[in-house]
């Protein structure tokens, strides 16, 4: 068994993204290093480099001191390392005991899968976290029929079959509940005594702290610091995880917070409970823009579509002080909700089709039937040069556009419509600086304009710089509701990632 | 639960499976011909043996001679298989129409049964299963209107094997024992081929489209095209393309060569293509029109006086490939199956098993009237046709 | 919980309708002809679906592993084109197996042009496949440009008439076939092949050879395509370059009604066989069912769209019911 690897100043790009600039990591066997990092900063690009899942543009990687190259996910497996992964490596269609055993079928003379041994000692490996699985798992069951949960043991139990001296563990605990989180910390000292090196990817400060012996943290695809957990405490880590100052200056409204709320609230939500959402309580008034804020993936979506009528709901939403429940994005639209979604490509753009047809989507009832073209093209070019959208001509495709610029169609094929209260899913994720900052007085032109705005960014710096207020959710909840003096970075992290004292507002 | 009931559910499946195969393999081995004739036959075969002896006599004065020796009597009514791979064209539209005019007749008169028609568009295997499939309705007589020039030899033996009498229309087989019936494809494009000779004066520029390369038909008629120019050193071939036997593609073709080639004298092109090379000729309305050959068909016909209004100039033949062989070809089978003897002296084509018919109708200027006057009333996709007689018929057999 | 043996035997579950279907036009086809499973009736039937069914084997394997073959009725051409050009009417038995033997090496080249594009160059298998499929038909029509040629007639009444154990040959044809099926399955590379099918990034983070997997599936249905041009050269027993070609959305349909999901991954090769046995049988019911000639193909295409659609209809059934 190998006793140490290291990574030093790793550099991996995707296209033109770099995900890691300067990445260094030290695991040792009988220790548990934790990988930490706010989103994006390049903490899963790291797990994968260590696991041969992606080639790396720079920098080394060392076994016990000597240079090792992972072309592939197979060579590192035959150097002892397994991987939990994040988005979970199982293939659906197979069974628990197919996934597990993948390329370590045991087989019998005749090259045939011997399917008894794999059951029995798929067994002994569920056995292991018996007790904390609802359903009765069984070796056979496919994977498709399985809730999350287990479906992230199955992953684990994966990992560990392989008989790693190094196991990464990326964001494993993220979907399980307390009891199964305590069986893999178990399971984490069993292994650290049997001389396997852990690395532990999480969010959760608490778990940090009750299992890693090192840290290691990543910011913007850098690491920025490392050491013995002993020598350092929440308060610090949660520092070292934030930029010490932005790159961008935010406009902020000239109006002040409180002038707002004293506005009427436009609208409003209660215990609004969903697949995800566990009931959500909100209050937005008129000309506000409120940020919701967190970890990826804690529901945020799920509400802005919820809002929209995309997802199906429980709990009451009222708009204007009237209950309104939207079956079908078309009613929402119809009351002057719209929702400018996060995947462009997918949701919110026909790339091959022209910019002024992409701005007509929602609107063209308007303008008759048949189509008052002339028209519908001044309306689409007053909206263009009012977001300052820079474009061929209206009869380009959207796909000649630049990110931001295609953005900005996107919000412009909505604001066409004049609706009152705008949902905003992440909208800057992969939009150039320039168009950022444009986007920014944008929203605040609007927000000043009287427009309802919820705003979901992964972008922490964002949030501060723009919203009034700022909605951390955690879990499918509201955990913690920042504004005023308590909107800052370090409150937002520390809330995100559940650390520390609660700070007010209401959960 | 459900798991238990979904294997409940497969074993009785599986069981009805077996006994079905089981019970289906003792029965019918101890009388298999008499299962098969139920189902194909039903009201004719009712009908047919009370109305055979009275329709028998009056039908035609020369059909009398024949009844006296119609020794067809002991077997009648037969039953008349037909097999036809390929459904999308107007030919074989009519074709089978006139198939089921033609049986009527005999039908009427107590000798055939209903025709039982195996058509679709299907492959070789599938006409193969055609075959079988007539074969195991125990019919006494095919005709097979071949999608593969010999791919269903080894079936048709099995066919004539099992004491079935085999004619194959439209398409020449090599399987001694299969009659053939059909025009002389070469005849057929030799014929429009020496007629655009002679009116270019044996000299000009010309183009051609053909069918499918390779398609035996095509084949066939591309050589006796090439037979005839070979004669006449002044014509010269500039192209030949693909029309694939389609209207549309012909047109494009013919707008290419058009425009390439502007001072074309003349053009030989075939069936349907035909239609589309001179609406392409009409569109393009060059300074000098080519003369082209036509098609035997009533939009052709009306195309062509069409084309004479803009350009009286203009001139054209159309020899009709008419789908009358096939009603033909049945009058010759329901003649064998009443046991008269083939005339072999009068059989031709490559293998000297063939009855060779006459060319349907030759349609030029001078009888273009004519031509149009037998569309009268008939749809655009009409071909001229011909269906020999009863009469006709006895010239292949012994008398 | 535990799954019924079957199951395992053809896949996952969906080769069910499979064999209902298939059970169903069977008893049908029986109404209409009582004597099908007379032995001559049975060969003569038998020995018609052969080609398709191996044809289907092949593409249900490529689908299973996440890919399509569109090429697989042009390398059947090929076969049949060098058979009917080589070893000729009067060819002698020793010719004829030495070409079979080519045959097999042709099927496995042509297939291996396949995944090497595929597999290692990366390329969009249905593009791919349309794209070699023109390739192969255009040097079956460079072989052979005109209908003709042949093989020995006694070497194709082996295959037509040969009853061993008063079974048509095909079934012993098709027994090996599905034997060898159930042992690749058991092995590890059937296990591959599933994952590989089911989520090509999870393979490949597992360590699965997933480029090498896609390869030798493509050479599998080259190979399974070459055995089915040896199959239709021995039943029509002349050479024909445009033969394969209609075969080919026939052996998709066949796998698709065999309960195979097109998005790979689920499925195996019974239920694609019971589809191409039931595309046959179908034919027969509307011949013997004396449907007019001008519905035939309107109610063998209805036929089909029912049989694509059921298994869908019956998933949003069970998902109503849970």
């Amino acid at each position: 068994m190998a006793e140490s690897l290291s990574a030093r100043n790793i550099v991996k790009r995707y296209g033109g993204v770099v995900a890691l600039s300067d990445g260094n990591l030290d695991v040792h066997a009988r220790e548990v290093v934790a990988l930490i990092g706010a989103n994006g900063s390049g903490k899963s690009t790291m797990s994968k480099v260590i696991n041969g899942v992606v080639v790396l543009d720079g920098g080394q990687l060392l076994l016990d001191g000597q240079p090792i190259r992972f072309t592939s996910p197979q060579v590192a497996k035959n150097a002892g390392i397994s991987t939990v992964f994040q988005e979970l490596s199982l293939i659906p269609q197979m069974t628990v005991a197919e996934n597990i055993w993948l390329t370590r079928e045991p087989l019998n003379a005749f090259g045939v899968v011997d399917r008894k041994a794999i059951k029995t000692r798929t067994e002994e490996l569920l056995a292991l976290f018996e007790g904390t699985y609802k359903t009765a798992l069984h070796p056979d069951s496919p994977i498709a029929s399985l809730p999350p949960d287990e479906r992230q043991i199955i992953e684990i139990l994966k990992a560990m079959s392989f008989d790693p001296w190094l196991i990464i563990l990326d964001e494993a605990t993220a979907s399980l509940d307390s009891r199964q989180v305590q069986r893999l910390f178990d399971l984490v000292a069993k292994w650290k005594e049997q001389g396997k090196a852990i690395v532990f990817v999480s969010h959760r400060m608490e778990e940090i702290f009750r299992i890693a012996d090192k840290y290691t943290v990543l910011r913007n695809g850098r690491t920025v610091g490392a050491g013995s957990i002993k020598d350092i405490n929440e308060q610090q880590l949660i520092k070292l995880m934030i930029e010490k100052e932005s790159a961008l200056g935010f406009l902020r409204g000239e109006a002040k917070t409180e002038e707002k709320i004293e506005k009427e609230v436009s609208l409003e939500v209660e215990n609004l409970t969903s697949g995800t959402l566990r009931g959500v309580s909100l209050q937005v008034h008129k000309g506000e823009l409120v940020g919701i804020g967190g970890l990826q993936g804690q529901g945020q979506r799920h509400l802005l579509h919820s809002l929209f009528g995309d997802i199906p709901y429980s709990g009451t939403v009222r708009l204007f002080h009237k209950d309104v429940r939207f079956k079908h994005p078309h009613e929402a639209m119809k009351a002057g909700v719209a929702l400018v979604p996060g995947d462009r490509a997918k949701e919110g753009l026909l790339y091959i089709r022209s910019i002024l047809d992409n701005m007509l989507l929602p609107s063209w009832r308007r303008y008759g039937m048949p189509l008052k073209v002339s028209n519908a093209r001044k309306d689409a070019e007053q909206t263009g040069s009012s977001l300052n959208l820079k474009m061929a001509g209206l009869d380009a495709p959207v796909s000649s556009l630049s990110g931001g610029n295609a953005q900005k169609v996107v919000i412009g094929k909505w604001l066409m419509r004049n609706p009152q209260v705008l949902l905003l899913d992440d909208p800057t994720k992969g939009v150039d600086v320039g168009s950022k900052a444009e986007f920014y007085s944008l929203l605040t032109r609007l927000s000043e304009e009287g427009k309802t705005i919820l705003f979901y960014s992964s972008d922490d710096e964002e949030l501060i710089g723009l919203c009034d207020r700022v909605l951390v959710m955690h879990d499918g909840m509201i955990r913690t509701e920042l504004s005023g003096n308590t909107l800052t970075k370090e409150n937002l992290i520390a809330a995100s990632l559940g650390a520390g004292e609660r700070l007010g507002g209401d959960a | 639960m459900s798991r238990k009931n979904k294997k409940f559910v497969l074993l009785v499946t599986i069981l009805i499976t077996v006994a079905s195969m089981i019970a289906a393999c003792g029965a019918p081995q101890t009388e298999p011909p008499a299962a098969t004739q139920e189902p194909a036959t039903e009201a004719p075969a009712t009908e047919a043996p009370t109305e055979m002896p009275a329709t028998e006599s009056p039908t035609e004065a020369p059909a009398t001679g024949e009844a006296t020796e119609a020794p067809g009597a002991e077997g009648a009514p037969f039953t008349i298989g037909i097999s036809n791979p390929f459904i999308s064209s107007e030919y074989r539209t009519q074709m089978i129409e006139e198939l089921i005019a033609v049986n009527q007749e005999y039908m009427d008169q107590g000798i055939t049964t209903e025709l039982v028609i195996e058509s679709a568009d299907t492959d070789v295997a599938g006409q193969i299963q055609q075959l079988q499939n007539l074969i195991a309705q125990d019919v006494d007589a095919i005709l097979v209107n071949p999608g593969d020039v010999s791919g269903l030899n080894a079936t048709l033996q099995e066919a004539l094997d099992a004491g079935i009498i085999v004619i194959s229309v439209d398409q020449e087989l090599d399987v001694p024992g299969v009659y053939n019936v059909g025009i002389d494809q070469k005849e057929w494009a030799k014929t429009s081929a020496q007629w655009l000779a002679d009116k270019l004066g044996g000299e000009g520029d010309i183009v051609q489209i053909e069918g499918f390369p390779g398609h035996p038909a095509n084949v066939a008629r591309m050589e006796g095209v090439a037979e005839v120019f070979a004669e006449y050193p002044g014509i010269n071939v500039l192209a030949t393309d693909t029309g694939r036997w389609d209207e549309a593609t012909g047109q494009q073709v013919m707008s290419n060569f058009l425009a390439s080639y502007p001072n074309l004298d003349g053009y030989w092109t075939q069936d349907g293509m035909a239609i589309g090379a001179l609406q392409a000729v009409m569109a393009a309305n060059p300074a000098q029109w080519p003369q082209g050959v036509g098609e035997g068909r009533c939009q052709y016909l009306r195309l062509w006086e069409e084309a004479l209004t803009l350009n009286p100039e203009f001139d054209s033949i159309a020899v009709a490939n008419h789908p009358g062989v096939s009603p033909t070809g049945l009058r010759i089978a329901v003649n064998m199956l009443q046991g008269k003897q083939v005339d072999e002296s009068k059989l031709g084509g490559a293998n000297d098993l063939s009855f060779v018919l006459p060319l349907a109708a030759v349609i030029t200027s001078d009888n273009l009237d004519e031509g149009l006057a037998m569309c009268e009333g008939q749809p655009d996709a009409y071909l001229l046709d011909d269906i020999l007689t009863e009469e006709e018929v006895q010239e292949f057999f012994v008398q | 919980m535990r799954r019924p043996r079957w199951e395992s035997l053809t896949g996952r579950q969906p080769a069910l309708f499979a064999l209902i279907l298939l059970v169903l036009s069977i008893a049908i086809n029986l109404i209409v002809q009582p004597n099908m499973f007379a032995r001559e009736t049975l060969n003569s039937n038998m020995r018609v679906f052969l080609p398709l069914i191996l044809l289907a084997v092949g593409q249900a394997i490529v689908i299973l592993g996440g890919g399509i073959d569109i090429s697989v009725g042009a390398i059947a051409s090929i076969v049949n084109t060098v058979l009917a050009t080589r070893v000729g009417l009067d060819g002698s038995p020793q010719e004829m197996w030495t070409y079979v033997f080519l045959s097999l090496l042709i099927g496995l080249l042509a297939g291996a042009i396949n995944g090497f594009f595929i597999a290692y160059l990366r390329l969009q298998p249905i593009i791919t496949t349309y794209a070699t499929s023109f390739l192969y038909a255009g040097f079956a029509l460079y072989i052979l440009p005109n209908p003709g040629g042949g093989i020995p007639a006694t070497i194709a009444q082996l295959y037509r008439s040969s009853t061993p154990l008063n079974l048509p040959l095909a079934f012993f044809i098709i027994l090996i076939v599905l034997l060898i099926w159930l042992y690749l399955r058991a092995t590890r590379y059937g296990r591959f092949l599933y994952a590989v099918g089911g989520r090509p990034q999870a393979a490949y983070e597992t360590a699965v050879p997933v480029t090498w997997v896609q390869f030798s599936m493509y050479v599998i249905s080259g190979l399974m395509a070459a055995l089915s041009g040896i199959a239709i050269t021995m039943l029509s027993g002349s050479g024909n370059a445009d033969i394969g070609g209609p075969m080919t959305l026939n052996s998709i349909t066949a796998v698709v009604i065999g309960g195979n999901a097109l998005s790979g991954g689920i499925g195996g090769v019974a239920g694609p066989i019971m589809g191409a046995i039931t595309l046959g049988v179908l034919q027969n019911i509307i011949s013997f069912a004396d449907i007019d000639t001008w519905w035939e193909t309107f109610v063998r295409a209805t036929i089909i769209v029912v049989a694509l659609a059921a298994p869908g209809i019956v998933n949003l059934f069970r998902r109503r019911q849970s």
